[in-house]
């Protein structure tokens, strides 16, 4: 085609300048520069070395709350694939394989391989490495992972610089204070018939008898539960599994942070809840909220369904996915419905 | 002897717009020749007027039973006290429903979560898909918390 009027030279080119621009224009989030990288791929060596190395440690917890700062420290040791937590010890890992221990003895509370699910962190969260500090008398590599919309670093990782063993994980509010944080104060090869600290230093073995509490994997979730393929801030559905007292579980991840949605049907009775929740507003809904050592548990209820998440990733990450499972306006019909029913509901 | 027949109560009908079309076009006959039509047609229309500008009276307590014949009182009597019956049973019907409402209509479970055994398991199902390490070490912790 050929273009010799200036006003058709002039559209010609306008066209051309919005076809170029459109994608830049249309793109609804900001391109992720890739799915892998060097950030990403020490995360996911860190995952497997502990199960992968030998050796022994003190790990210390730390956590703040309404309540201020606490810590507590925890022994760890790993031999021959097997890895163990706590004195007795309270946890055994044993690849997939997890068992906690119970008030009659050992529970499998997990025995399944997961299938690759899980989304790569780069896709949401912008991963640094550079050299980081000694920690427990051992050079690290630094992972930091940063908000890509804020640019304010919200998870730190410190990995052994010579085995990629995880010795020690920050995660940081908005305003880049350490919330909460584990990691290793001190940590050394394992060695039979030792005593580190006041614990024998034996290596632990998977337990020969357990009772099962695994729960079952479901294919697909009925009203009134409801199981969105995404929640929050590109947290993507990984699982649904079924739990004891009919509680549906959703486990949702990002590749960083993940968080689990129980449902359950009914009414909430707060009366067994434990003490020292703090109370907010989140989407209209009153929500009970509990600082962990590990995670952040809200309650809420809405409609017929009682939800508690649970969640290691920041709190402001977690408001969203309140909001998404909550509706925003009751349908006429579900207003018709709470007008006949309401009074019945005692 | 007049041609036309006397005036009588097709005037009346016929100013309130009763009259079939053959009687109307009668009546119009009759007010274009005869003066005496005419005459008493004005004289229904200004009483019919007197009438409809009087003010409306409420009548005083006890004056229609006294007009009214004394079966026809009793009867009015006796359909007042039908009534109160009625809004019982209607009472009855509701209370029936709402207790019925109450046995069929489930109730909804009060649900507590098990907030600890919550916290558990979704630390041990990050586990499987991240470093274990740092997931489940508050496991084997005794806090405020897990108690």
């Amino acid at each position: 085609m050929s273009v010799r009027s200036p006003r058709g030279l002039a559209l010609a080119a306008t066209a051309a300048a919005l076809t170029a621009l459109a994608p830049l224009v249309l793109a609804p989030e900001p391109a992720a520069p890739s799915q892998t990288g060097p950030g990403a791929q020490l995360l996911d060596q860190a995952r497997r070395a502990s199960e992968e190395q030998d050796f022994s440690g003190v790990l210390e917890v730390s956590w703040t709350d309404a309540g201020g700062e606490h810590r507590s420290d925890v022994f760890v040791r790993s031999a021959n694939g097997v890895l163990a937590l706590g004195d007795r010890p309270q946890v055994i890992v044993n690849g997939a394989r997890r068992f906690v221990q119970g008030t009659d003895g050992w529970l499998a509370v997990w025995s399944q391989e997961t299938a690759s699910r899980v989304p790569s962190p780069s896709a949401k969260w912008r991963l640094a490495v550079r050299d980081g500090p000694i920690v427990a008398g051992r050079p690290t590599r630094e992972v930091d992972a940063t908000d890509r919309h804020s640019g304010a670093v919200r998870e730190r990782v410190f990995l052994d610089e010579a085995t990629t063993l995880l010795l020690r994980r920050e995660q940081l509010d908005t305003r880049g204070r350490i919330v909460r944080a584990v990691g290793f104060t001190s940590i050394g090869e394992p060695a039979v018939g030792m005593f580190i600290g006041t614990l024998p230093g034996e290596a632990p073995q998977t337990p020969s008898r357990s009772r099962n509490r695994q729960p079952r994997v479901l294919e697909k979730v009925t009203a009134p539960f409801r199981a969105p393929g995404r929640a929050g801030d590109r947290f993507q559905l990984v699982g649904r599994y079924d739990e004891d007292d009919h509680t549906l579980h959703l486990f949702y991840s990002d590749g960083l942070f993940s968080v689990s949605v129980f449902e359950q049907k009914g009414e909430l009775d707060p009366t067994g809840l434990p003490v020292g929740a703090e109370s907010r507003t989140i989407a209209g809904r009153e929500v009970r909220q509990y600082r962990t050592p590990g995670a952040v548990v809200q309650v809420w209820e809405s409609g017929d369904v009682v939800y508690t998440t649970v969640s290691d990733a920041p709190l402001d990450q977690l408001d969203h996915v309140v909001a998404d499972f909550t509706p925003h306006n009751n349908s006429a019909l579900d207003r018709a419905t709470n007008f006949v029913l309401g009074p019945f509901s005692w | 002897m007049s041609a036309y027949p006397v005036p009588d109560d097709r005037l009346s009908a016929y100013l309130d717009g009763e009259l079939d079309t053959a009687e109307r076009d009668a009546v119009d006959a009759y007010l274009r020749k005869s003066a005496e039509w005419r005459a008493e047609r004005d004289e229904i229309a200004y009483a019919r007027d007197a009438l409809r500008g009087l003010p409306t009276r409420e009548a005083p307590p006890g004056f229609w039973e006294g007009v009214l014949s004394p079966e026809l009182t009793r009867a009015r009597a006796k359909r007042r006290s039908r009534w109160p019956r009625i809004a019982a049973a209607a009472s009855g019907v509701a209370v029936a429903a709402v207790v019925i409402a109450s046995l069929v209509i489930p109730s909804r479970d009060r649900v507590t979560p098990r907030v600890p055994a919550l916290t558990d398991s979704h630390a041990v199902r990050t586990s499987v898909s991240d470093e274990p390490v740092s997931h489940l070490a508050t496991l084997s912790m005794v806090t405020p918390f897990r108690k």
